[in-house]
């Protein structure tokens, strides 16, 4: 027999007042364990946003006339009359630069607002080959165009013209075969025409012109340095990171974060006072057997590491049941993880914390009980003396 | 030598009103090694009090009390601690068992915090000597009183104190159990335990060799070999 049995027993034998400790312990971390697997699962979504732009960087000429939103930002110059424009000089420029080895590739475009079968869409002109490089994220079904007279729709584009790959598109007159659809992506390609960017600007006149450059950056680490050096390099442009987009989400996240955890930490002071009430009951109704420990030759530390092996061993079961049931209702909630598209994984990291806060609760809590406990007057705890 | 010598132990309470109760006043006493003793008194007498100052557990107002030359009171609380492990053994009026223990546990409770080995066997062995090597196992309330009581003085003696403190060891139980519990304490004191035993009952004093009476905190009758009042022996005291 040693001490911890001693403890386990006890708590046996209380079962319903010690159960009153796990749960109330529990339901702190349960909360805690929901709202950080929540957080995790959004920032994950995030992340995954920030891997499927890539660490890219948009250009496009500054101008305040008609825009459209290009990877969540507002991009100017995009009309057919607005005579500001971006060149093949200034790629030139780009690969030049100081820091120019931080890019992986670097795809230009133009756009030209078209109409199709009474509909107006927005064609984009782009190499096709760096477009690929730059968005790594696109799955085509059917085939890469092979020839200048080839395009590729967007999802949504493709539905709204009712088209498919093998169809064919008139242009300004001229007869384009559907070479690919892409699949889904979740952006404004989705709506778009894709063609050949030195046909597209033949087609409408507009040699040597560019709406937009994309850069894509090999790492995250470098964007900032890289936006700055484009400003400088391109000082008529304007230079904007798509990750600066995503900070956005990314600082509304850090509010929800805060807030949940705000309303944790009132939880788990909940279950600390619990905790502390009934480990505190606890020693009151062990004031006998306390005496008995302290009468035949328990030191007050021997008695203080009972109470506390108790609240340990009550922390660990209430921080594992606490990360089951927190993890456990997010997927009770399916509705809204179907509305926010979230995936949640097992998460060790969480675990461990869970695990280490229902520990640090349930002994910070029991601390002061078990000081009682310890400094009991034996005399005063045994009656019958 | 004396084993314990009490030296002018008072003990002083105050009551609600700011008086004070004086619940020992003044007690001398020495109590050889193996001197089985009884403790006689009215309640209120101060004769529990006198247990728990003997007991290592409740500081005495004034004088001292040495136990084999440790003066005990001038010991921190934990030396104490250790103190009632090494020298003590206690057998409660209440028993004071712990209901979820079974009797080898509560047996082994002592050796728990000590670097015994063999601490189950010397349990087992302990409640074999007082008969309960059958019922290692039960509960406390899977035993009758005088099982119990077997238990708790297994207890006591397990970790093989010098001393055994018994405080109305056969209160609670009828006269047959009784009767046999306090054979278990006359074979102990044969094989050289030291006992104090407090008791209000004259039949529990039949085997004992000395008796301590108190009134009113005071001893006022300390009869027995040594002691200069000769009349201890197998006749049973009859308390004035």
């Amino acid at each position: 027999m040693r001490l911890y049995t001693i403890a386990l027993k006890n708590i046996v034998r209380r079962k319903y007042k010690m159960a009153l400790v796990v749960i109330g312990l529990a339901v702190g971390i349960a909360t805690l364990v929901s709202i950080m697997t929540l957080m995790t699962a959004f920032q994950k979504s995030i992340d995954g946003q920030l891997d499927a732009y890539g660490f890219n960087i948009v250009i496009y000429p500054a101008s305040s006339n008609l825009s459209l939103s290009y990877g969540g930002m507002n991009v100017s110059g995009v009309d057919t009359y607005e005579r500001k424009s971006l060149s093949g000089q200034d790629i030139a420029k780009i690969r030049r630069m100081t820091g120019a080895n931080t890019i992986r590739a670097i795809s230009p475009k133009i756009l030209q607002a078209v109409e199709v079968g009474g509909k107006t869409a927005l064609l984009v002109g782009v190499d096709f080959k760096s477009e690929l490089q730059v968005k790594k994220w696109w799955h085509l079904t059917g085939t890469r165009p092979s020839g200048r007279h080839e395009i590729v729709l967007g999802a949504d584009a493709a539905k709204n013209l009712k088209l498919a790959t093998g169809d064919y598109l008139m242009l300004a007159g001229n007869r384009f075969k559907v070479s690919g659809v892409l699949q889904e992506t979740g952006s404004q390609d989705d709506g778009l025409i894709f063609g050949d960017l030195g046909e597209v600007q033949a087609l409408y006149g507009r040699e040597g012109e560019l709406s937009i450059i994309e850069v894509s950056a090999k790492n995250s680490g470098s964007i900032d340095d890289l936006v700055n050096h484009l400003e400088k390099t391109l000082p008529g442009a304007t230079v904007s990171s798509i990750k600066q987009a995503v900070k956005y989400k990314e600082e509304a996240m850090g509010s929800l974060t805060r807030f949940g955890l705000m309303v944790t930490a009132l939880i788990i002071m909940i279950s600390g006072l619990i905790v502390f009430m009934m480990m505190a009951s606890s020693v009151n109704d062990r004031k006998r057997e306390i005496g008995i420990f302290r009468a035949v030759g328990y030191r007050k530390s021997s008695v203080a590491r009972i109470i506390l092996i108790e609240a340990l061993f009550l922390s660990v079961v209430g921080g594992v049941i606490g990360y089951i049931t927190g993890f456990g209702a997010i997927y009770v909630l399916p509705t809204i993880m179907r509305q926010v598209n979230l995936s949640v994984d097992i998460n060790v990291a969480v675990l461990l914390l869970a695990i280490g806060l229902a520990v640090t609760t349930g002994l910070v809590a029991s601390f002061i009980p078990a000081q009682r406990a310890a400094n009991m007057d034996p005399a005063d705890a045994l009656k019958s003396l | 030598m004396s084993l314990i010598i009490a030296n002018g132990l008072c003990k002083y309470f105050g009551n609600d009103k700011g008086t004070r109760v004086h619940a020992l006043e003044h007690v001398h006493f020495g109590i050889d090694q193996g001197e089985y003793i009884a403790i006689m008194g009215p309640s209120g007498s101060g004769k529990s009090t006198l247990l728990a100052i003997l007991g290592a557990m409740s500081p005495p107002s004034a004088g001292t009390l040495v136990v084999d030359d440790i003066d005990v009171y001038s010991l921190s609380q934990e030396k104490r601690a250790d103190f009632r492990r090494e020298y003590l053994g206690f057998v409660f009026q209440q028993l004071q068992l712990i209901p979820y223990l079974t009797a080898l546990e509560n047996v082994m409770l002592p050796l728990v915090i000590t670097g015994h080995r063999n601490k189950k066997e010397l349990a087992v062995n302990t409640l074999s000597r007082v008969g309960l090597g059958n019922k290692l196992n039960r509960l406390p309330s899977e035993l009758s009183g005088g099982e119990q009581s077997r238990v708790a003085i297994a207890r006591a003696v397990v970790n093989d104190p010098p001393i055994l403190l018994a405080d109305e060891p056969v209160g609670s139980l009828d006269s047959k159990t009784g009767a046999e519990i306090l054979s278990l304490f006359k074979q102990l004191h044969d094989e050289g335990q030291t006992i104090i035993m407090v008791t209000h009952n004259p039949e529990s004093i039949r085997d004992t060799d000395r008796l301590i009476q108190l009134k009113d905190g005071q001893i006022i009758r300390d009869q027995g070999p040594g002691t200069g009042d000769q009349g201890c022996g197998n006749e049973v005291w009859v308390l004035s």
